[in-house]
């Protein structure tokens, strides 16, 4: 059973009424700050979000990225992961990423200019046996600047059959011993495009 | 050795409840992130009810309710009631002397009200030790006069990944009246 009045009773017999009105010893948090480093990004694009705490008592401020959780207001255009890395999605707009620790927090808007086309880039396409070639991915954003995206788009390696040709995802092709057409593909979300090459003896 | 304790401590057991108060200057430690501790004393006055089972002149338990308040505040803005409970071992004398000298060790836990910006309340834990004497003056009834030294350790307080760490210690003198039956 809860006695309210109890408490104040003692403190009236003990202390004596009225609060303390010292500054305490201890210091504590005064408010948490969010900043980007940039407020507009292309889809596959990356921005790095920083929460900063401040402190009463003249405790020095502290970069708390990791320390407050992030989260986006529409995971269709952007997502933040948890050390406040914002990467666009598939659509374009204005998304509000907000970075939070109890009762503070502060949120930042981010325009995301979503990707339109990809195009698979290479400099030949008749190729020969256990030939590398790097491939490029171009992508074309809503506001017509172009970007390379090879890192930002999904590789895939068609028609191998039993050869041993392979594609990394940073678009490295590696004919091995293939003979004939080999398909690629990228993707994201999508948006496509895709490439033949004939690998020969 | 627990047997014996408490073969010991059955011998003339009586139960008894007691109330009384303290007053005492508590020496606070705080640890701000990045800073040089800061040093602050607050003077504790409370009261403290107990219950206790054991004989007078030998081996007793004794567990005790505690609300106190401190003077200054030193982890927020505004510290009220600190509650606290504690266990207690005894040992007692008897040298015919008309009192009844004792020591004692034990520990406790205790709960601060504060108003911090993402707490309300922070724990405490200590041990003490220390001494005093039992006074007969009625029949059932004697006073307890006793001083220990207490160590505390207060809880972490929450900087967002780092914390404000806090200790502090006293001599906590405790004057009260106990009915034993």
């Amino acid at each position: 059973m809860r006695m309210p009045w109890f408490g104040p009773l003692l403190s009236l017999l003990i202390i004596g009424c009225g609060d303390n009105t010292n500054i305490p010893l201890a210091g504590d948090i005064a408010s948490i700050t969010v900043e980007a480093n940039a407020t507009q990004l292309y889809a596959t694009q990356q921005v790095q979000m920083t929460a900063t705490a401040h402190f009463t008592h003249g405790i020095d401020d502290r970069n708390v990225t990791e320390n407050v959780r992030w989260e986006e207001s529409n995971r269709s255009i952007a997502t933040v992961d948890a050390v406040g890395r914002v990467r666009g999605t598939e659509y374009g707009g204005n998304v509000e990423i907000t970075g939070s620790y109890k009762q503070f927090g502060e949120s930042v808007v981010l325009q995301v200019i979503a990707l339109q086309s990809v195009r698979i880039d290479a400099n030949e396409t008749n190729l020969s046996q256990e030939q590398t070639l790097q491939l490029r991915a171009t992508g074309t954003f809503e506001d017509g600047k172009t970007l390379d995206v090879t890192d930002a788009v999904t590789w895939m390696l068609g028609n191998t059959g039993e050869s041993n040709a392979s594609l990394d995802q940073n678009g490295t092709l590696y004919t091995g011993d293939a003979n004939g057409s080999l398909e690629i593909n990228v993707t994201r979300y999508d948006i496509n495009d895709s490439l033949s090459v004939i690998v020969s003896p | 050795m627990l047997l014996i304790f408490f073969g010991t401590l059955q011998a003339e057991a009586t139960v008894h409840l007691g109330i009384g108060g303290i007053s005492s200057t508590e020496f606070f430690t705080v640890s701000n992130p990045g800073q040089n501790d800061a040093e602050e004393k607050a003077l504790l006055q409370g009261v403290q009810f107990k219950a206790g089972y054991g004989d007078i002149r030998a081996y007793a338990v004794e567990f005790d309710l505690g609300y106190a308040r401190y003077d200054k505040n030193i982890f927020s803005s505004k510290d009220t009631d600190y509650i606290y409970f504690d266990i207690s071992l005894i040992k007692a004398f008897d040298f015919n002397i008309g009192f009844y000298p004792f020591f004692k060790l034990g520990f406790g836990t205790g709960d601060l009200e504060v108003r911090r910006t993402v707490t309300n309340s922070m724990s405490s834990g200590s041990f003490f030790g220390g001494v005093g004497a039992y006074i007969p003056i009625a029949d059932g009834f004697d006073l307890e006069f006793s001083t220990i030294y207490r160590d505390k350790s207060w809880e972490d307080l929450d900087m967002v990944g780092d914390y404000v760490e806090s200790t502090s210690y006293l001599f906590e003198p405790y004057l009260g009246l106990n009915y034993r039956f």
